[in-house]
């Protein structure tokens, strides 16, 4: 048995070493949307008079603050992507997006490798001119929110915008990062049908880039979509016709090259997103904006931290100008909190939790830590694979990822 | 009735030809604890208040369910034609599972009130009540209750009574308790038709313990109804069964709450405390004798067997020490239940109890959560089988599990027998065929069919107590609009082709879903079982074979195929902290699983199998 203080103290001796010279990614959040779409919970508000420069002078003040107060302002730890979500930051201005990474390729090791993506909605009015613009500042990935190509969809989703739009964007994003552009898609929506699904898939797949997120419709508390089904006004697609439309998507874009990295993830040309990667990979993050969340090491004591930011924009802006951050909590996050984290993620991915790493991350032998009884039935019942170098769910197991991990952990 | 200077009752100065001991004998809510009331007010045992109600039911599980557990007794001073009589009126259960303590009240009166409610007329249990009297050879005094209901036919209940019991219709007092008609005749009538007890004041004294319970001051309270001589504080006597001496440290009548008196004599029922530490001292049925002149004992009593077994467990397994607790303190005052503990694969750590019948199982349980606030889970019953070997030794089961396997039976046994009950049931006529297609269905022979009067019957059936106790009498009540009213007594054991049916999950059984059933249902109920276990079992990782099995034989089998699909869509930065605290909601309701055969299996499907009957 080996005590907490003992993990803590093994915890931080690897770590503190990994740190000098792991790789770490910003993720910004822009909190303003058009309007409001009937499933999201994010952090995001409607709001016709969003002070850019203000938004930006903060955003600016937290990314400098933040980057010093971790000992990221240093050139042995390379950047490894950076990610403008939200929200809708396509509405933000092009200037913001230039200032920061002017700043982070000032203050840090931002490479040629560095992704920088930026996630964006279909418009009526983003020009390919804009586009251009985009890569010049240095954005190298695209991510479309199309999520559907129909349009009495779009309507129930509360999307602003139309299938030809969405047609349109993603054609021009394409011409100027080829291979680079990514879109995401939902299914299980009320009333779809498998024939449906399949349609819509297929038709996406004859216009898609070499990244695709497919996403199974989350009723999350708190949004229209969640009243509705609450009060029986929409029924939405059984165990059954959800695990059809699921295993129908995986084959379907398996038979078009795309490999299925990730629950909802799918690349083809190993154009797989290394900003999601690397959070599933247990890479050290740094989250800057209104609500946005990090987690990040100590540069001293090598113990790592969970941030969170005041997700009310006003609120979030007002602490940045008088303390220089937005962060409102900073919480050691348990050596074991840590380990469950990385097996939580890990089994979410095609690739797993590979052993070096996860005892690189945290001192321990992964395969004395999963519980032994639950191992072995996943093994025997083919949810589960184990090689001398890592562990990792089998197409099935990622299906019932949230059952496999309730078994696995200790 | 005044305390004397030292602040006791004086009784000296009744003589036995001035007691009467009586007690009420009626079907559940034909009035008997509100008649109580009325006489102990008219007594002025009792000031008259509106509050008076069922002053004798003092637990609350009697209130609610209008039925009367416990014995309890109160005495009464009342002046008639000029002499004063001292009257103790007690009280008995008025239901089947608790016939063991009618008996052992009645053997404490020389008469008894047969109390039958003007509109519903002859119950089952007035039935079952009047025989029980009628055994003890005590003076039994028709009433019919009610008569002021506008559904009230007295003269017809009068005639029903004179052709079930062979009483003169006209000796029927008619009255209604709750508005005080007619019931000032029914002390005199008492005092008139009751026999005065037998004993003799001045032959050494000589006691009948019929009753008893734990008080947590002075410990263990013995009601005692005296035959011969006199007893007063300091007195030693002696108990017939253990032969242990005990000196008398106070004696009392209820009157109606513990009243000390200087004495009590020959014909007088009150209330010892004789420094007993523990109810198992307080044999019931025993006879006290003073310490120096020890005579023949009483007859005592056939205790009460347990006839319904079950097993309990907490729903929760942390609480396993606070029910053991308050199982200990409940079968304190009820030394009828049973107390073993058991062990299951699947419910975990629990007991076994043994209770006199379903009602008294179910009051037990009722009084668990309402008084001890205990989440638990009780098995399906158990009867008492009998196992007959061939080399002549046999062995009584209570529990599925000791029921021996195919190869044992096919060696050594000889017999499997089940025990017999005779019920009695009365109903309006027009239900006549859905009862006896009843009763037939549950393996039942008839034994009497009587007319009590134009619209009534009275049915007789020889049943397997099994049938009986699971939902036989819902199904009753079902089929005859609730009309139908229902009691029985044990009939010895018959033989039977019992089976052991198991429920099997991924090729594991399921102990505390094992049942002994005859062969004949074994499949109907096997088909069900399985089905409804589908229901309430969610989807796992791994496919589940649900099957029911007796011997090696499947009966039933239901599949329930894999969780498909169940996975967060959704897992960023912001989603983790999130998905970590489902997690661990997750994980904690694991915990609460039990794995059998792989399966998890949570205590509340367990709960919402055994609480749905059939």
């Amino acid at each position: 048995m080996q005590t907490g203080s003992q993990a803590l103290s093994g915890l931080r001796r690897l770590s503190s070493i990994a740190t000098k010279s792991e790789p770490f990614s910003v993720y910004i959040h822009w909190p303003y949307c058009s309007s409001k779409c009937t499933y999201c919970n994010f952090n995001k508000y409607v709001d016709p008079l969003v002070d850019h420069e203000r938004m930006q002078a903060s955003l600016l003040r937290e990314l400098k603050t933040e980057l010093k107060h971790w000992n990221l302002d240093q050139r042995s730890r390379p950047i490894r992507s950076i990610y403008f979500g939200g929200g809708t930051p396509s509405l933000a201005k092009p200037a913001m997006f230039q200032s920061i990474l002017e700043t982070l390729d000032d203050m840090c090791n931002m490479s040629q490798d560095t992704e920088i993506t930026m996630e964006v909605n279909p418009s009526s009015t983003t020009s390919v001119e804009t586009l251009k613009a985009l890569r010049e500042i240095g954005i190298n990935r695209y991510s479309l929110g199309v999520q559907s190509f129909q349009a009495h969809i779009l309507k129930e989703l509360g999307r602003d915008h139309t299938p030809s739009s969405a047609l349109r964007s993603l054609r021009d994003a394409r011409a100027v990062w080829p291979g680079r552009v990514s879109m995401d898609l939902i299914m299980g929506h009320a009333g779809q049908t498998l024939s449906d699904w399949i349609k819509e898939l297929r038709f996406t797949l004859d216009v898609v880039d070499d990244h695709l997120s497919l996403y199974h419709l989350t009723v999350e508390r708190g949004t229209a979509l969640h009243r509705d089904v609450a009060q029986g006004k929409i029924l939405l697609p059984d165990h059954e016709l959800a695990s059809d439309m699921y295993d129908a998507m995986i084959e379907i874009t398996e038979d078009v090259g795309f490999e299925h990295y990730e629950v909802s993830n799918f690349a083809r040309n190993r154009a797989y997103s290394l900003h999601n990667s690397g959070h599933w990979l247990g890479i050290d993050y740094l989250g800057i904006g209104p609500g946005a969340h990090g987690r990040v090491r100590d540069p001293i004591t090598g113990d790592l931290f969970r941030t969170f930011n005041i997700r009310d924009p006003a609120g979030w802006m007002r602490q940045c100008t008088e303390q220089g951050t937005g962060c409102r909590r900073r919480v050691a996050i348990e050596p074991d909190e840590f380990k469950q984290e990385l097996i939580v993620l890990g089994m979410r991915t095609s690739r797993g939790i590979e052993l070096s790493r996860f005892y690189q991350l945290t001192g321990q032998d992964l395969m004395k830590y999963l519980n032994k009884e639950a191992t072995e039935s996943c093994l025997s019942a083919g949810l589960l694979r184990v090689t001398p170098a890592k562990v990792y769910p089998t197409e099935r197991g990622m299906a019932v990822a949230d059952e496999l991990v309730a078994r696995l952990l200790p | 009735m005044k305390p004397s200077s030292s602040g006791a009752v004086e009784l000296e100065s009744f003589s036995v030809d001035q007691i009467r001991n009586f007690s009420i004998i009626a079907h559940v809510d034909h009035g008997k604890s509100t008649l109580a009331d009325r006489l102990l007010e008219l007594a002025h045992t009792i000031n008259k208040r509106k509050d008076n109600k069922q002053v004798l039911d003092k637990l609350k599980v009697e209130r609610e369910r209008g039925i009367t557990v416990k014995a309890q007794s109160a005495s009464m001073f009342y002046e008639y034609k000029g002499k004063k009589y001292l009257l103790n009126l007690i009280d008995t259960p008025g239901h089947m599972d608790f016939n063991f303590e009618v008996s052992r009240s009645l053997a404490a009166c020389q008469g008894t009130l047969l109390l039958v409610d003007a509109a519903q007329g002859i119950q089952a249990q007035t039935v079952a009540n009047f025989y029980l009297a009628y055994g003890q050879d005590i003076t039994i005094i028709p009433v019919i209750n009610k008569i002021d209901l506008p559904a009230a036919e007295p003269d017809r209940v009068a005639a029903q009574i004179e052709v079930a019991f062979e009483m003169p219709a006209s000796d029927c007092l008619q009255i209604s308790a709750k508005s005080n008609m007619n019931v000032d005749q029914i002390l005199p009538t008492i005092i008139e038709n009751v026999p005065p007890p037998s004993g003799d004041i001045n032959k050494p004294f000589k006691a009948l313990l019929f009753d008893s319970w734990h008080d947590t001051y002075v410990g263990v309270i013995c009601l005692m109804a005296v035959i011969d001589g006199t007893v007063k504080k300091g007195d030693k006597i002696v108990s017939a069964h253990s032969e242990r001496r005990y000196e008398v440290s106070e004696t009392g009548i209820m009157y109606p709450e513990q009243t000390p008196t200087s004495s009590l004599q020959a014909g007088q029922v009150g209330y010892f405390v004789l420094n007993m530490k523990t109810l198992s001292e307080s044999h019931v049925g025993d006879t006290f004798f003073d310490h120096k002149h020890i005579g023949l004992p009483m007859p005592g009593f056939i205790p009460a067997k347990p006839m319904v077994w079950a097993g309990i467990f907490p729903i929760d397994t942390a609480d396993f020490e606070k029910l053991d607790h308050s199982i200990a303190k409940l079968t304190l005052n009820d030394s009828s239940v049973a107390v073993q503990k058991e062990t299951s694969t699947a419910l975990g750590q629990g007991w076994r109890l043994g209770f006199l019948g379903t009602l008294h199982m179910d009051v037990f349980r009722q009084r668990l959560e309402q008084e001890y606030d205990a989440n638990i889970i009780i098995t399906a019953p158990t009867v008492p089988y009998k196992i007959e070997y061939r080399d002549g030794t046999s062995k009584l089961i209570r529990n599925p599990t000791e029921f021996p396997d195919m190869d044992e039976i096919n060696a050594r046994v000889k017999t499997v027998q089940e025990p017999m009950v005779r019920s009695t049931i009365i109903f309006p006529q027009e239900y006549l065929g859905d009862i006896m297609v009843l009763c037939g269905s549950r393996r039942g022979v008839q034994l009497e069919h009587t007319y009590l009067d134009e619209s009534r019957v009275l049915l007789k059936y020889r049943l397997p107590l099994a049938e009986v106790v699971t939902d036989f009498h819902d199904e009753l009540k079902g089929r005859s609009s609730g009309f139908a009213s229902f009691d029985y007594e044990e009939d010895g054991y018959d033989d039977a082709d019992l089976v052991k049916m198991n429920i099997v999950l991924n090729s594991k059984p399921v102990d505390a879903l094992s049942i002994i059933l005859h062969r004949s249902q074994a499949e109907v109920v096997g088909r069900d079982w399985v089905k409804r276990l589908k229901g309430l079992l969610s989807r796992q990782l791994f496919e589940i074979v649900i099957q029911a099995s007796v011997g090696n034989k499947i009966i039933a089998r239901e599949g329930l195929s894999a969780l498909r699909k169940n996975v967060t869509a959704k897992c960023y930065g912001g989603d983790v902290s999130r998905k970590m605290k489902l997690l661990n909601k997750q994980k904690e309701g694991k915990k609460r699983m039990k794995a059998i055969g792989g399966v998890e299996v949570s205590q509340e499907a367990f709960y919402d199998f055994m609480s749905k009957k059939k």
